[in-house]
């Protein structure tokens, strides 16, 4: 296989090594807490300057809420099929897990269609980046998010492109484990988004 | 085990067969990366040491033209400036600590095959050569590179009508650090998973290196700090790019939070280069002592304790920028703090030297003027982090002369003993000790020369980033400390002639290195020189710490960290 | 290794919890509750399904004490950030 050739150094056996650690998942957590630090970042200058206004007032009680409700749903379903992916390769079963794999990922790309839809309307309303500081925090952060999500997208496909019979099982799993524990990742920084930059301010 | 084919897989005759471009360009092997990271920082150590003989001679003689550049007009002074820090800040002090030591050593150090994940290796070079790339790009575009000084303050860096013609200079910049420190990062993965997870038997936390526990924790510190900044360039760019106001203070926005934004990474950050340049030093010092570290698990808190204390001082830079004055005292309190783990580490390495058998081999002359240095620039933090004589201090030549004096020990002096001490085992040759030492008398009284007068400059009221200082009359009785200074300068330059000359023919004429010719005991060094592809043909057994020199009772003065290995004899 | 007992229906119960919190906060909002009593439950609501998928989906609890830190420092970091610049960006002039 293509991958076992440059996974020099990936493990060694037992006898090798003084701790055993699962090295892709410390290498996924070590990678999601730097992306913890951006995200958090740029939620914590948000907050502060939500403190500082006193609320985004009339700025921000024009964010399409139920849109973002709808893809709330949708994220979470397709975390859903990842976690039915995930369960599926624990029981050997391929094919499933590959069908679950793809179906989280159409599921992101759906969220990425009614994105697109929101963005439009939401410019068409007048509500460009330089419409006000909330407004270009809204497109940043979100944009930075659908970005991510979009890498999620091409790995879990490029994951379910290259399961085929012949797949190890253990493999599988393992791999899925990882980027599963990315989408999840992405999927928690959008419900942080979700309260900051479509609820919190509808709400006032 | 279906990964355990590696060794099958991976033995030099499989190696063999890969064309140039797999196995020196495009190769995973860490041991290439790390050079491959080495040669960057150095090209781009020259750029910068280049920048700075430029605006030195225009600080010497104000208005004159200089050889190889001409006139130095305003706009291109700070240009200049700017660039200088960068390049050698972002694009030569990490590449050369992380990059290249980082990567060549910690898979040898903790008796592993390669780094985790070599792939993501081998794109992390790619990354940080990209944004060199993009940054050298700068000088050439419309209005050349960024004049906005390395820290890019806002408003100036912000808006073109604040900082007319620099519009593509700014953004390069920008995306340049951006892509840098996505690279670095890509490197901190690699780092800590290849030392939690792929330590050789017997290689327990505490028995690896220092210089391991270094990288380890500016690795970290790298990762918990450098997300807010990205996320400020990225806010920055969109600034600049597409208009918004998230810096603008004629938009609402508040000014201080890049400065905020960029020092609560940036203070971190120079503890990321300090660190592996401290364990570069803590590696060479006991080998040239013949003497156990001092304190090994008191500088491995220290360490750690530093690293958690480096979040919380980041205001010191800002004491006169107009934050809220409230928080001057609490950083003031935090910075005199973190000297305490600084000095325990500092003591404990010169507790090393106490009564050791200390052979002035050019490694250990780099790492002691780096050590006395660094010691030097420490002292001097002191002035400025307390609110009070920073107030007088801010944004003189004094603090130019601080972080010189911690930064370049670390960064170069330190590198360059880091070099001349594993250069055998990169490239399986020896060094000239007599062009080695020459070097370092050139390089080590070049630097003082240069920063000394600076320290003078900047008590005498010198203000820094001045373009023309003839125009002011308080500076004339300055102005000779300035020619001193860039004579200095000059010094180094010339003194980089014969480490140049030394590096290249001794890559393809030196001695044939033996694989530990210093009689060192950590792993590395347990293996041929340079290392086979997979380094080590069979991965060691660990039985001691790293620093067993002259213990009572041993037969000669050191003992290796591996079992079964016959002193001085290759391993395998 | 991992958990084998975390089924499927496992999985549907997780997302049953975490649509129930989502119409939870968007009432808030469709009813028009007061600010305040609005901006707890929005937050609270986030929190809850952070948790729940930080320890249902990413199997956080029973990960090592390692993976548990390096998920929760970089959290406590952002709050440490947030705190010190309040007086600054939150408060200022």
């Amino acid at each position: 296989m293509a991958n076992s050739a440059v996974e020099i150094g990936i493990s060694h056996a037992p006898h090798e090594v003084e701790t055993s650690f699962e090295i892709g998942k410390l290498g996924m957590w070590v990678f999601l807490a730097g992306e913890t630090m951006l995200f958090g970042g740029l939620m914590c200058v948000f907050v502060l300057e939500w403190i500082y206004h006193g609320g985004w007032g009339a700025d921000g009680a024009h964010v399409n809420w139920p849109l973002g409700a709808i893809n709330t749903f949708v994220l979470f379903t397709s975390s859903l099929t990842a976690a039915l992916a995930q369960g599926a390769a624990r029981v050997h079963d391929s094919a499933r897990a590959k069908r679950y794999l793809s179906a989280a990922a159409l599921l992101g790309v759906l969220f990425l269609i009614i994105k697109a839809f929101e963005y439009a309307g939401d410019y068409h309303e007048g509500f460009t980046p330089l419409a006000a500081l909330f407004w270009s925090f809204y497109y940043l952060m979100t944009g930075l998010h659908v970005l991510h999500l979009l890498g999620g997208i091409v790995v879990m496909f490029g994951l379910a492109l290259m399961v085929n019979p012949r797949t190890p099982a253990s493999w599988l799993e393992r791999k899925l484990k990882y980027i599963c524990l990315y989408w999840y990742f992405v999927e928690t920084v959008w419900i942080l988004l979700f309260a900051l930059v479509y609820l919190a301010p509808a709400a006032g | 085990m279906a990964e355990t084919t590696l060794e099958a897989a991976h033995s030099s005759e499989a190696h063999e067969k890969m064309g140039f471009w797999r196995a020196y360009l495009f190769s995973v092997d860490h041991k290439v990366i790390g050079k491959q990271y080495l040669f960057l920082g150095l090209f781009m150590g020259f750029v910068g040491v280049f920048l700075s003989y430029v605006f030195r001679w225009q600080l010497a003689w104000p208005g004159s033209s200089v050889p190889l550049w001409g006139k130095v007009t305003a706009p291109q002074y700070y240009e200049v400036v700017t660039m200088h820090g960068t390049i050698m800040v972002f694009f030569v002090a990490m590449p050369v600590l992380l990059g290249a030591f980082g990567n060549f050593l910690i898979p040898l150090m903790v008796g592993a095959r390669d780094m985790a994940f070599p792939r993501l290796n081998m794109a992390s070079f790619w990354t940080i050569f990209v944004g060199s790339v993009l940054l050298l790009i700068s000088f050439f575009v419309p209005g050349g590179g960024s004049h906005a000084g390395w820290t890019n303050y806002v408003p100036l860096s912000d808006a073109s009508k604040y900082l007319p013609g620099n519009y593509w200079g700014g953004n390069l910049w920008l995306i340049a650090l951006a892509i840098d420190f996505a690279s670095v990062l890509m490197g901190g993965i690699n780092f800590l998973t290849t030392a939690i997870a792929m330590r050789a038997p017997g290689m327990t936390i505490w028995r690896m290196p220092l210089l391991v526990w270094q990288e380890l924790v500016a690795s970290v510190l790298f990762m918990l700090s450098v997300g807010p900044l990205i996320a400020g360039v990225v806010m920055l760019l969109c600034d600049r790019m597409v208009g918004t106001g998230f810096f603008l203070p004629e938009k609402g926005a508040d000014p201080l939070l890049w400065q905020h934004l960029f020092w609560f990474f940036g203070h971190p950050e120079v503890y990321v280069v300090a660190m592996p340049g401290l364990g570069i030093v803590q590696e060479i010092l006991p080998v040239f002592s013949r003497k156990p570290i001092f304190g090994y698990r008191m500088i491995v808190w220290a360490v750690i304790v530093a690293g958690i204390l480096s979040f919380t001082v980041w205001a010191h830079h800002m004491f006169v920028s107009g934050m809220n004055p409230v928080l001057a005292e609490p950083f003031s309190v935090t910075t005199i703090a973190i000297s305490i783990p600084f000095a325990v580490m500092l003591f404990a390495m010169i507790a090393t030297l106490w009564r050791g058998q200390i052979t002035f081999s050019t490694p250990m002359l780099f790492a002691l003027g780096a050590l006395a240095n660094f010691i030097l620039g420490g002292v001097t933090g002191i002035p400025l982090g307390t609110n009070a004589s920073d107030i007088y201090l801010h944004d003189t030549y004094f603090v130019i002369a601080h972080f010189h004096n911690t930064l370049v020990p670390t960064a170069i002096i330190a590198g360059f003993g880091g070099i001349y001490y594993w250069f055998p085992k990169m490239f399986g040759r020896m060094m000239n000790e007599t062009l080695g030492k020459i070097h370092f008398i050139f390089t080590w009284v070049g630097f003082n020369m240069v920063f000394i007068p600076l320290f003078l400059i900047g008590i005498g009221g010198g203000q820094r980033r001045i373009y023309m200082s003839s125009v002011y009359t308080y500076y004339k009785p300055l102005q000779p400390l300035h020619v001193i200074a860039t004579i200095g300068l000059l010094i180094i330059i010339a003194g980089q002639i014969p480490f140049l000359i030394n590096f290249f023919m001794s890559m393809f004429r030196g001695a044939k290195a033996p694989a530990n010719p210093w009689n060192a005991t950590t792993l590395e060094w347990a293996t041929d020189s340079p290392p086979p592809h997979e380094n080590f043909h069979t991965i060691p057994t660990v039985v001691r710490g790293p620093y067993d020199y002259s213990l009572p009772g041993m037969q000669q003065d050191w003992a290796p960290q591996a079992a079964s290995v016959q002193a001085g004899a290759a391993q395998g | 290794m991992e958990q084998t007992d975390f089924s499927a229906s496992d999985s549907l119960k997780t997302w049953g919890l975490l649509v129930v919190l989502l119409l939870i906060g968007v009432l808030t909002v469709a009813l028009g509750l007061p600010r305040s009593l609005a901006l707890w439950v929005i937050f609270c609501v986030a929190a809850a399904q952070a948790y729940v998928i930080g320890r249902y989906y990413m199997r956080l609890r029973s990960e090592d004490v390692l993976i548990y830190t390096l998920a929760l420092l970089p959290v406590v970091t952002v709050i440490v950030l947030a705190f010190v610049l309040s007086p600054d960006v939150a408060m200022h002039r």
